[in-house]
């Protein structure tokens, strides 16, 4: 799918606001696969998933209009996103601990692989991911993953930055012992 | 012998793996739904629906019919406004109980029960008034308008049992049948008058 520019977005972003549906679609096409595969790795639940960016971009068309065009519409949309599922998570908690098997047909079929031993390689990183308890997977995503630091963690997931911390060093405790290999 | 990865090797790894997922294609339909039945609620104008009902009413039942008809359609809608309203009223002012959520619920059940008989003896009464059958049907359709609203809703809130807004909108929904078909009542007493003075 082809990239839109800034000038764009900003575009489709202004004739959203003012109720063109088509605009919005053309907002949904460009990001709704960063969203999805957010929620994705933060609830390792299919459905959930949907559930989420459904909701996720309900509430985006009904809020657009507090968008203030002074940060990028991305940034805007990611922070939203990710209160929606941080919020989701904590409800469905008690769901969100059951797949530990990656989805290995939706993977390829997402994307484009070199080689069969880069699918296997992505395979194994996505199976190690799973095998995270719920805390330290979040974590681990939201600082390795994306990019936060340890005190916007806090912000978002609600934790301090101690407990962001200790989860992280789980974390990699977990998918250190997962990834080894033989040499 | 074992590799184990630093921690800066684990989080490069992770850095470099941009898997991505792709949702179902019916999200964004669903989603499309959801800004319909959301907009549907904003945009409704009660005063241009009942405008329509009216036109369309006028011509529809015959002189005879008239008083049976405003009878039926009197006593089942005013029940029905009362249940209704008293529903909407719980739903918008905020559902602070279980108690209240429930009682809002029994009256919007209520006043669909009796909408539905009142509609119901509308359709009948129109019928065996042998009235123009083109206009009955412009009746039928003026009603099944927001039937086939509050179906669609409905439908949406099966999916989305946890949104009170939607219920909000269901009971919106019912409150303002009920007061078409009293307006409808109002109408016809109208006609009657009109028949009388020989209008």
């Amino acid at each position: 799918m082809e990239t839109l520019t800034n000038d764009e977005v900003i575009e489709l972003v202004r004739l959203s606001v003012q109720g063109d549906r088509n605009a919005f679609k053309k907002l949904y096409d460009q990001y709704n696969r960063q969203i999805y595969t957010l929620a994705m790795r933060m609830t390792t639940d299919h459905l959930l998933s949907q559930d989420i960016l459904q909701d996720i971009f309900l509430r985006v068309w009904q809020k657009l209009h507090t968008f203030k065009f002074e940060s990028s519409f991305f940034s805007w949309l990611y922070r939203l996103s990710l209160n929606v599922i941080m919020r989701k998570t904590k409800s469905n908690s008690k769901h969100t601990t059951g797949n530990n098997e990656v989805d290995v047909e939706e993977l390829l079929s997402s994307q484009k692989f070199e080689s069969s031993d880069s699918i296997n390689g992505a395979i194994d990183l996505e199976r190690a991911l799973l095998k995270l308890p719920e805390q330290p997977r979040k974590i681990f995503i939201l600082y390795v993953m994306e990019g936060f630091s340890h005190k916007e963690i806090k912000e978002i997931a609600g934790i301090s930055e101690g407990a962001s911390k200790a989860h992280l060093s789980r974390a990699r405790a977990v998918l250190r012992k997962e990834l080894q290999y033989e040499t | 012998m074992k590799h184990n990865y630093t921690d800066d090797e684990i989080d490069l790894l992770y850095k470099k793996n941009q898997s991505q997922f792709i949702p179902g294609n019916d999200i964004w339909r669903n989603i499309e739904d959801s800004i319909k039945v959301k907009e549907r609620s904003k945009n409704f104008i009660f005063i241009d629906t009942c405008t329509g009902f009216y036109k369309n009413c006028l011509s529809a039942f015959p002189g005879e019919s008239v008083l049976l008809l405003r009878v039926a359609v009197l006593f089942f809608a005013l029940s029905g406004f009362i249940f209704a309203g008293i529903g909407y009223m719980s739903f918008k002012s905020g559902l602070n109980s279980e108690h209240q959520y429930k009682s809002a619920m029994k009256d919007i059940k209520e006043a669909e029960k009796l909408y539905k008989k009142a509609k119901a003896s509308l359709l009948l009464l129109a019928k065996e008034g042998k009235g123009d059958t083109v206009a009955i049907n412009s009746v039928i359709e003026n009603i099944s308008v927001i039937d086939s609203a509050i179906a669609e809703v409905k439908a949406v809130y099966e999916k989305q049992p946890e949104n009170k807004e939607l219920l909000v909108f269901i009971g919106t929904m019912y409150y303002e049948q009920t007061n078409l078909l009293l307006k409808t009542n109002a109408m016809l007493e109208n006609m009657e008058n009109r028949t009388r003075g020989g209008i």
